[in-house]
């Protein structure tokens, strides 16, 4: 057996690798108590670099090797002290600072409310650091230690009681130290070898874990991309929440009726809520009495009868009495109306100068026999002044030639209004200043002109 | 190395001036080791025929729970009885349950050893791993009823596209973060306690896959007396840390209800009334636990009579505290004057409820009152049965407190009668079998005993100095 009893690096270096190195002297004990002698003669001939392996914590030991009290109480307090600062600052931003909650008037930071925390906190933090700080003093994780290639050293964590002293201790010795060992009445005493002293870690190895450190880091980075890139195709979501749910659409299939139709036509006999129109006065403007004889087809815009010539709408039997009370505030609402949805073609007072009828001149005139705008015929124009308010108020319902509907914007009393206002338009565009009462016209014309 | 000779005596007789031994029999460090070893190291065709039953039973069990959590999962929190106004129903009241039963781990391995009660070696191991385990119970109920469960995290103040916050003045918030301390806590301490224990079983390994798995676990323990005494410090400051954790928890626990002003809830006393509880219920449970575990892991030398007696005691006791509590509710509701929390009360002995206020009062006050009796504190078989009962009375302690006050709430024309369904019952049992695998999984795989402890409270062989007292 070839021992190096001093080591020096650069005896070291010249060890070849199956040559097993004097690393210290182990000796057995038969029990606690002459243990503890023993660790104490140890310590009393000077050594520093040995120490007690033993089943259980060996009540006084501490003091026969002459142990100092450890530090880690002053790391467990340290990282109470974070904990519970962790905490305060943790509830202080989140409910006081960034979020503010208003709970029943109570201020935003109040210690009681945040002194459970603060506490769970403290302790979590401490016991990590109780148990990783206890771990990094007594520098483990160590999974190699040349003790475990003493056979009987693995007794150590049954019933074994050893002392073990290092080759590095400075008044290490060979011979003399087996010696002293033996002296100390030891079940026996065994030469601890370190075999594996030029082991290292294969240089291979450091580029390989720079290379996997490397390809672990893609997928975060191909995340953090993600999420910085917008995209154009809809989330991927995993979990569909309540975006999607089983439901009926119109013009579905469905499986629950015999028909197939997941859009139910409406029971013989019965009318759905708000569609029973039966006051068509009202509702379409003609004269109860004869509506039922009208071909409602009639009332289209651009409608034609069966024999091919077109409907004449005048003679069609409207209503003459606007079907609601008639007060100035049906007037202004109708004015109100008029302006947001006629006006545009129309113009204010109904002469057909609204600003998409005059854009749309400007356009034509500059492209001739492009457009097939048509310039709408002035409200208080004769023929439109002849026409009874039944017909007026099926011109906004259904349209007319080229007007358009505006049934789906314009509820039926709002028609009502607007059909009221056109008369005041009418009464205005075609009169003259005869027509206004006597005692306003000096009024009018004081009106200072915009 | 001699063995101690100990003459077979009673070791529950207290005689004045000497104390019995914790450890009964001829054992010596050798033997401890031995017989803690025993089952984790048998190989697999020698196991007794009890485990392996056992074993079956409880992962059909288990697997009667996955398969709930699984119907839950797709069909929503609706499959369980919860339904107004009674919306905490079952869940809740199993978290409760089993998060107390967690507390008597905790109070074994950290509050009788600062009180230097050595007689906890024996069993604190196996009731650490049944806090644990009980805790892993006890987080899974309010884990899944959250409903939509892919958004859990929720639960945490973790920045989001919402840009909201949890709030933190509320006591479920604060729950979150008990529970949670408290189970990493309770699972450092444990993995702490058992790192020289893993160091035992790596160094008498001989397969090359037990040697690899405990020497991994073990992180490299050598027993060296510089790590022994920065370790005993570490637990040291553990146990002083998980003390007044284990209070808070249930306190906190307490506070869901406490801090509500439904009338039943709105008590002081919640506190310390569910920290007894909890105490109670958890020393029921390890007894449960330890009188077969005891048998078939062969521990009768180390899990003595006499501790199975000290657990008695604390029950007793504790039991007693529960029943003054149950007493001073109601004196608080009549003294208190306030109409809606004697109504509260009454309702809970004698209105619909009442059957099972009724059960809970006699399982959780009466049946303790046998343990008054020396051969009741001393007999397994007897303690088990009386355990038992003392579980399901704390269990229907929570039912009765949850059910009974949201069922009567503020406005008479919402009130209901709470009705379980199917999946409530099997998820319930389902919750037994995950708690009972992983507590056979335990035996088998980790060592059941604290054998470094143990072994430092045994009369030292062949010197006259005792260690243990
Ligand atoms: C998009 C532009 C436009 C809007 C908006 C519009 N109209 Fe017209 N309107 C026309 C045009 C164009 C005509 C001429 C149709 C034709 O002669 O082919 C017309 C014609 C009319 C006529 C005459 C019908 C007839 O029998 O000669 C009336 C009355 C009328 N509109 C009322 C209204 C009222 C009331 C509104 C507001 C609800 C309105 N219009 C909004 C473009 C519009």
């Amino acid at each position: 057996m070839s021992t190096a009893v001093e080591q020096s690096d650069s005896q070291a270096d010249d060890c070849t690798e199956d040559q097993a190195v004097l690393a210290g002297y182990v000796a057995q004990f038969p029990n606690p108590s002459a243990l503890k002698k023993a660790a104490s003669q140890v310590r009393d001939a000077g050594f520093k670099e040995f120490d007690c392996y033993v089943p259980f914590p060996v009540h006084g030991i501490d003091e026969a090797m002459g142990i100092k009290m450890t530090r880690l109480p002053y790391i467990v307090l340290a990282c109470a002290a974070m904990g519970a600062t962790t905490a305060i600052a943790l509830q202080f931003f989140t409910n006081a600072f960034d979020y503010k909650y208003i709970i029943s008037g109570k201020p935003f930071f109040s210690l009681p409310a945040n002194i459970p925390i603060t506490f769970e906190l403290a302790v979590l933090f401490s016991a990590f650091g109780a148990l990783l700080g206890m771990l990094a003093l007594n520098n483990l994780p160590k999974f190699y230690n040349r003790l475990f290639l003493i056979d009987p050293f693995l007794k150590a964590t049954s019933n074994g009681f050893f002392i073990a002293i290092e080759a590095k201790d400075p008044k290490f010795h060979e011979t003399d130290t087996k010696e002293f060992l033996n002296s100390l009445q030891p079940s026996e005493v065994i030469a601890c070898l370190e075999p594996n002293q030029n082991v290292k870690i294969p240089k291979a190895l450091l580029p390989l874990a720079v290379c996997i450190m490397i390809l672990g880091l893609v997928p975060l980075v191909i995340v953090a991309r993600m999420r910085v890139t917008p995209s154009t195709t809809p989330r991927i979501e995993l979990v569909h929440d309540m975006d999607y749910q089983p439901k009926l659409k119109t013009q579905r299939f469905s499986k629950m009726f015999a028909d197939g139709r997941g859009m139910r036509p409406l029971i013989a006999g019965t009318v759905a809520r708000g569609d029973l129109r039966h006051d068509t006065a009202f509702y379409e403007g003609l004269l109860p009495d004869q509506a039922d004889e009208v071909d409602r087809s009639f009332l289209l815009p651009n409608a034609k009868k069966p024999d091919g010539t077109s409907v004449s709408l005048e003679t069609l039997p409207w209503v003459t009495q606007i079907p609601l009370p008639v007060d100035e505030k049906l007037m202004a609402r109708g004015q109100e109306r008029y302006n947001i949805y006629c006006s545009l073609c129309h113009g204010l007072s109904g002469k057909g100068d609204g600003i998409i009828t005059q854009r749309a001149m400007q356009l034509q005139a500059a492209n001739p026999g492009v457009g097939t705008w048509l310039l709408p015929i002035a409200l208080y124009s004769e023929p439109v002044r002849k026409q009874k308010v039944g017909q007026l108020f099926n011109t906004i319902t259904h349209g007319v030639r080229k007007m358009p509907s505006y049934a789906a914007q314009i509820p039926v009393e709002d028609r009502w209004a607007i059909v009221l206002y056109l008369r005041a338009l009418q009464e205005s565009g075609s009169g003259n200043i005869n027509d206004v009462p006597a005692e306003i016209r000096e009024q009018l014309n004081a009106e200072p002109k915009p | 190395m001699a063995s101690i000779t100990t003459t077979p005596f009673d070791v529950t007789v207290e005689t004045p001036g000497t104390r019995a031994p914790l450890v009964t029999g001829n054992n010596d460090y050798q033997t401890v080791t031995d017989k803690v070893c025993h089952l984790a190291e048998k190989p697999t065709h020698t196991i007794p025929k009890a485990y392996w039953v056992a074993l079956t039973l409880c992962l059909v069990l288990l697997a009667n729970l996955g398969i709930c959590i699984g119907i839950l999962f797709t069909q929503g929190v609706g499959v369980w009885g919860n339904m107004s106004p009674v919306f905490w129903g079952w869940p809740i009241v199993n978290f409760v349950f089993w998060v107390g039963i967690g507390h008597a781990g905790t109070l074994i391995s950290a509050i009788l050893f600062l009180f230097r009660q050595n007689w906890r070696t024996g069993i604190n191991r196996a009731a650490e791993a049944m806090t644990i385990f009980a805790v892993v119970c006890a987080g899974l109920f309010p884990g899944i009823h959250i409903g939509r469960i892919w958004v859990f995290f929720w639960l945490f103040p973790l920045p989001n596209s919402m840009l909201l916050w949890p709030q933190f003045r509320s006591p479920l918030l604060w729950d979150v973060f008990a529970v949670g301390t408290y189970a990493t806590v309770s699972i450092l301490f444990w993995y702490m306690g058992m790192i020289p224990d893993l160091a035992t079983f790596r160094d008498r390994a001989v397969t090359p896959i037990r040697q690899f798995a405990y020497g991994i676990l073990s992180l490299g323990w050598t027993g060296s007396a510089r790590c022994w005494h920065r370790y005993e410090r570490a637990y040291l400051l553990l146990a002083a840390l998980a003390a007044p954790l284990v209070l808070s928890v249930h306190t906190i626990v307490s506070f869901d209800f406490a801090v509500a002003q439904l009338p039943g809830w709105h008590t002081t006393i919640f506190p310390p009334y569910f920290v007894a509880g909890a105490v109670f219920s958890g020393f029921a449970m390890v007894a449960t636990l330890l009188i077969p575990a005891r048998i078939l892991c062969g521990l009768q030398d180390i899990i003595t009579i006499r501790h199975l007696e000290s657990m008695c005691k604390i029950m007793l006791a504790t039991g007693l505290m529960v029943g003054y509590a149950y007493a001073m509710e109601f004196f608080i509701a009549w003294y208190g004057g306030n109409p809606y929390e004697q109504f509260a009360f009454v309702n809970r002995a004698f209105g619909p409820y009442w059957w099972a206020y009724w059960t809970m009062v006699s399982c959780n006050v009466i049946s303790p009152q046998f343990f008054w009796i020396k051969w009741c504190r001393t007999t397994p078989w007897f303690i088990a049965i009386v355990c038992v009962f003392i579980n399901i009375g704390m269990w229907f302690e929570r039912f009765v407190i949850t059910v009974s006050s949201l069922s009567r709430d503020f406005l008479p024309s919402s009130w209901g009668y709470f009705k379980p369904t199917p999946i409530d019952w099997l998820m319930l049992i389902g919750s037994f079998g995950l708690f009972f695998t992983l507590f056979l999984l335990f035996c088998r795989f980790l060592p059941v005993v604290a054998m470094a402890e143990v072994k430092s409270v045994m009369p030292e062989p062949d010197t006259d100095e005792a260690h243990g007292e």
